[in-house]
């Protein structure tokens, strides 16, 4: 309990600030933030990333491994409604051809109308296609996109 | 230069996800593959912009200029993490606390110091920023003052 404690009462991000707000500020809508809330912001995505991590630990464990990896991340994804909402469509697709998630989809999504104040599909904010290995996706995060500011 | 800043620093989310990982196990030895990694990266920077959106919505929905932390923990009940909010507030007190101090030790050079940032964005001081006045904890937009030349701040 006390490294959660310690967890808890962190007064920094371990995320610089600059690069925080520069990912929230690609969606032009939003523009100005507090710093507060910026902080907040980096603190839940710290959070968050935990979260996941223990997750997808507990699904490798399950399948007797002892190496995290992106299927270990997809599954605890998929378990946990919240984060499926958001989440699972954006996550590189799996390397075999065939794609049994599509057929799960939607049934298991029973939330996609569901009604939050005003909250975008997350697919609006990503005009990059959908790579098909994490090689892809590196090469493709090298090239520039219409927002860059240089 | 590219796409490169907008994501999150590598390292930092390797630190992280290997931080809570060591402390998944008993062995403390699950380690995590590349493109575990990078979908960890992925997931935290696609988190960002999810409640940032939430926020962003809340804040329009009060007429605001400014997203403040009630938006935050707002958000967070919206996108079903309220797990977040009690270690979140610990947080903030604790964040609050610090720059008090700092406030008190140079409150009007502050003052002064982001009037003249708000000059220079091209912004004048009294332009309708009503919003700031009842929210006497959070007036504070995020200047990146100590940033340490990370980058700029482009409005």
């Amino acid at each position: 309990m006390a490294e959660e404690e310690e967890n808890a009462a962190s007064t920094v991000s371990e995320f610089p600030k600059g690069r925080v707000k520069k990912i929230m500020t690609l969606d032009k809508d939003v523009k100005r933030v507090s710093s507060e809330a910026l902080f907040l912001v980096s603190r839940s995505t710290e959070l968050f990333l935990q979260f996941l991590a223990e997750k997808s630990a507990q699904v490798a464990i399950e399948k007797k491994r002892k190496t995290v990896n992106l299927e270990h991340i997809r599954v605890a994804v998929k378990r946990h409604q919240p984060t499926r909402d958001f989440l699972l469509d954006d996550l590189p697709p799996p390397s075999q051809p065939n794609k049994p998630d599509k057929h799960t989809t939607p049934a298991a999504r029973p939330k996609s109308d569901k009604p939050l104040p005003g909250t975008r599909r997350i697919d609006q904010f990503f005009r990059k296609p959908e790579p098909e290995n994490p090689a892809q996706a590196e090469a493709q995060a090298q090239s520039p996109i219409p927002v860059d500011e240089s | 230069m590219a796409a490169e800043a907008e994501e999150l620093p590598r390292a930092i989310v390797r630190r992280v996800v290997k931080d809570k990982l060591s402390r998944c196990s008993e062995d403390g030895d699950i380690s995590v593959s590349k493109d575990g990694l990078l979908a960890f990266s992925e997931s935290a920077r696609i988190f960002i912009h999810y409640l940032s959106a939430t926020a962003n919505d809340i804040c329009k929905e009060s007429k605001r200029q400014i997203i403040n932390a009630e938006d935050v923990f707002k958000a967070l009940e919206d996108t079903e993490f309220p797990e977040f909010i009690r270690p979140l507030k610990a947080s903030l007190e604790e964040f609050r606390k610090k720059n008090a101090g700092k406030k008190a030790a140079g409150s009007k050079g502050k003052e002064d110091e982001a009037r003249k940032k708000r000059k220079l964005e091209g912004e004048s001081p009294g332009k309708g920023e009503g919003s700031n006045k009842g929210e006497d904890a959070d007036k504070d937009e995020c200047s990146d003052k100590g940033e340490g030349g990370d980058d700029q701040m482009d409005e």
